[in-house]
């Protein structure tokens, strides 16, 4: 369930990473993005996400966004 | 970080001009003028203004005779001064004049004392408010609602503040000389500055553009 009572949306990047075995500092040195950043998107506080930072995730993790991200339902 | 330093260098000289500010209060309040106390002048230089007799500043009826012959004649060069061969030099007014406030009453005392206060105690004013504006600065999170009213309170302090001190002590200097033996040498006429109410409307418009700022500072919390 989403961090934040304005929205429903889970970030499933945690499961992917654990599927590919990868690490959060290895994801980030591949996107150019901070683990601090990356570490707010997989714990589910983060409150908006650019397209290019989307984009790069997508791009190195082989997904789209609905792969990466669900609406709970209400 | 170069930042840093630069803001930790503000916040001392910040404090600096605080405790200036408080000995200048402290200087009118205790001194000559205000409760009369005598305060050290350090070796016959008055570093307290308060130590100095009341007195009060205005604008003279008639300039005042000044030993300087400026008659001019004409030369090859054109007019020049008599005297020095310089081009030609006039005096001309607005001339100010103080006058010595001798023996006080106690209600011109206080008086006196506010006047001379009123624009030090707003300086101060502004220098708290500035000193809490900078140290968020080195926190690392400047745009809060926190200084966004402090900048609202800043444009109040300096444009209303400002305005009354500075309206409030030309007042007084007229007051205190049309209660003195020299009244008539002087105009009743007085000087009122509206440039602090510029400064506040311009810190005002920086409080709008900076509660912006503060808007889209909440609006990309969590943004990645």
């Amino acid at each position: 369930m989403g961090g934040d009572d304005l929205h429903r949306v889970t970030c499933h990047l945690e499961t992917i990473l654990d599927a590919r075995g990868m690490t959060l500092v290895e994801l980030s040195e591949m996107v150019d993005i901070t683990v601090a950043n990356l570490s707010v998107l997989k714990n589910d506080r983060a409150r908006a996400i650019r397209f290019s930072t989307l984009t790069a995730i997508c791009d190195a993790l082989e997904v789209q966004p609905g792969d990466l991200f669900t609406v709970a339902p209400v | 970080m170069r930042g840093r330093g630069l803001v930790t260098v503000t916040r001392w000289l910040i404090g600096v001009f605080m405790v200036i500010e408080v000995i200048i209060i402290a200087g009118f309040v205790l001194g000559a003028s205000g409760l009369g106390l005598n305060l050290p002048d350090f070796g016959g230089r008055l570093l307290w203004e308060g130590q100095e007799v009341m007195s009060a500043e205005g604008l003279l009826r008639v300039p005042p005779a000044v030993d300087i012959d400026l008659s001019t004649e004409t030369t090859s060069e054109g007019t020049r001064d008599a005297s020095t061969g310089l081009p030609p030099a006039e005096l001309t007014g607005p001339f100010t004049a103080r006058v010595s406030i001798w023996g006080p009453t106690a209600l011109e005392r206080i008086l006196f004392v506010i006047a001379r206060i009123a624009i030090p105690l707003v300086a101060l004013g502004v220098l708290w408010l500035l000193f809490g504006l900078v140290s968020s600065v080195k926190r690392g999170n400047p745009f809060t609602a926190e200084n966004s009213r402090r900048l609202w309170l800043l444009a109040l302090v300096v444009g209303i503040g400002g305005t009354v001190a500075n309206a409030y002590a030309g007042w007084l200097d007229s007051w205190l000389i049309s209660r003195s033996a020299a009244a008539p040498a002087f105009l009743n006429q007085g000087f009122v500055s509206f440039a602090p109410l510029l400064i506040g409307l311009l810190i005002a418009v920086l409080a709008v553009a900076w509660t912006r700022g503060v808007i889209l500072e909440e609006d990309t919390e969590g943004l990645v």
